[in-house]
């Protein structure tokens, strides 16, 4: 296995490297964890307009350059070395991997303003009762015609006090979803507890008493995507047995299809860069929903 | 301290002038006559009394969190067994501190053991303010000095003007104490000092 980094690797973290050293000053920094913002929204702005490091490990599509952990480890070495405060693995890595997870129009423009310095994203999991456990959630989120309304609390949420936006784990009839919450915009119905930790970093205590969310606030629901995807998968699996068994619509006209769906596709974005890779997918989809019917019906009997 | 509150000091003596008559015992014997006092710093009292509370108290707090697997943090293996070695300890600790003080008392001095102690005492406290920081969960992550206020105002902190603590007082302060604890075992003469000690007094090395 080679572990060196490669040429472009090097050059970021050359290029990190040589901002923080220049530009990173201790006393500064040290003063805005102590007694100031938390952080220096000016140099965020140099790692995203001069240095375009906050897309390091994000996909080209939102603006970034697609790298991966390797990338992220540069990155996070380089601001270990220089105490940096700044919330690049709250914001970039935690909130942009789950965003990017997500996937679909709400989430894709989050995260293209996340490479662009100009969100600032935390997440907000753990409840006084959940510990570490963060699937063990009480908040809850019910619907009320085209509106979410968001009730409980998180603990210990960092990054938060900084944060434009927030990604809240709450319970809805379905199971676990994830909502986003504009705090830019100080909605009604959000309590916030801002502190410093023992790390200098900036975290805040959360009630949520009736936060109003829009329908696409919900960025996953339990199953991971979207109704609408499904139905569209499930026609994509009728065709893909009909195929198999060899008496379905021609190969190109049902490639044209998954290709078409692929690329509207949210769940899919990022791991679907050919028609046979979705037919895969299609295809495990299909026995898992078997699987799941099945259990479904034997539980009914 | 690494807690940020100030406890312990740094002094420096700059031709500080002091009476001959001030000296005790003889001059260039200082180690001996300070050593005997440390024997008694070291050795004087009985610190498994506090530690057995604090382990108690752990694992009162401990029924009621939750474990990284689910169920109970008390019945969390990792968790419980670091908390019945620290247990176990403390009962070490208390016969020791009985033998020692029964020297005391029939007119001895501590001695080497007092070094024993000192180790022995340090290190499970150490090990036990960890694991209330373990069970204070990611509420042991908040810094909040004026939940308890143990040493005065801290610098560059400034308290929330409403007070708010998150979580209750156990778990603010579990960080804090956490943090001076570590001191533990640099003060009074630290561990690797007492284990030189033992090394040769009572060992014979």
């Amino acid at each position: 296995m080679d572990f060196n980094l490669s040429k472009e690797q090097e050059l970021l973290r050359d290029g990190l490297g040589r901002f923080l050293s220049t530009r990173y000053d201790l006393e500064k920094s040290r003063a805005a964890a102590k007694t100031g913002a938390g952080w220096q929204p000016d140099i965020w702005r140099g790692f995203a307009d001069e240095l375009g490091v906050l897309g390091a490990a994000l996909p080209e599509d939102v603006g970034g350059i697609s790298g991966g952990p390797v990338e992220v480890m540069v990155i996070a070495e380089a601001l270990g070395y220089a105490l940096g405060v700044e919330p690049h693995v709250d914001t970039v890595v935690v909130a942009g991997g789950l965003l990017r997870r997500a996937g679909g129009p709400v989430a894709t423009a989050l995260l293209e303003k996340v490479v662009a310095g100009t969100a600032i994203v935390a997440l907000a999991a753990a409840e006084s009762g959940s510990g570490e456990q963060w699937q063990d959630v009480l908040t809850v989120a019910d619907r009320d015609g085209d509106e979410w309304v968001l009730r409980g609390s998180k603990i210990v949420a960092m990054s938060a006090p900084l944060a434009t936006h927030l990604l809240v784990t709450a319970r809805t009839s379905g199971g676990l979803s994830l909502f986003l919450v504009e705090t830019d915009s100080a909605p009604t119905g959000i309590k916030s507890h801002s502190y410093r930790t023992v790390d200098d970093r900036r975290a805040a205590d959360l009630v949520f008493d009736g936060l109003r969310l829009p329908a696409d606030a919900q960025l996953t629901n339990p199953y991971g995507y979207t109704l609408r995807d499904r139905q569209q998968l499930l026609v994509g699996q009728r065709h893909h047995r009909i195929r198999r068994a060899g008496r379905g619509p021609d190969d190109r006209k049902l490639r044209k299809r998954l290709v078409d769906h692929c690329s509207q596709s949210t769940w899919m974005s990022g791991g679907c860069d050919s028609p046979d890779h979705l037919i895969g997918r299609a295809a495990h989809e299909l026995r898992r929903g078997l699987v799941e019917r099945g259990r479904a019906e034997r539980a009914g009997q | 301290m690494t807690s940020g509150e100030k406890i312990q000091n740094q002094v420096f003596f700059d031709e500080v002038r002091v009476p001959k008559t001030n000296v005790l015992g003889k001059i260039d014997d200082g180690w001996t006559v300070a050593k005997y006092l440390l024997e008694f710093e070291r050795g004087g009292g009985a610190a498994s009394p506090a530690l057995q509370v604090m382990a108690e108290e752990i694992a009162t707090v401990a029924a009621d969190q939750p474990a990284p697997g689910g169920g109970r943090l008390l019945d969390d293996p990792a968790f419980a067994r670091k908390l019945a070695d620290a247990r176990i300890r403390s009962e070490v600790l208390e016969i020791l501190e009985y033998r020692v003080l029964a020297a005391v008392a029939g007119g001895g001095h501590p001695g080497a053991a007092s070094s024993m102690l000192k180790v022995v005492a340090t290190e499970l406290s150490q090990a036990l303010t960890e694991l209330a920081m373990e069970a204070a969960g990611p509420r042991g992550r908040v810094y909040q000095p004026h939940a308890t206020w143990p040493g005065g105002p801290v610098s560059d902190f400034e308290p929330p003007p409403d007070g708010y603590v998150s979580g209750e007082a156990w778990q603010a302060v579990a960080p804090l104490r956490n943090f001076n604890d570590r001191a533990g075992s640099i003060y009074a003469g630290s561990n690797e000092i007492q284990r030189n000690i033992l090394a040769k007094a009572a060992l014979g090395l």
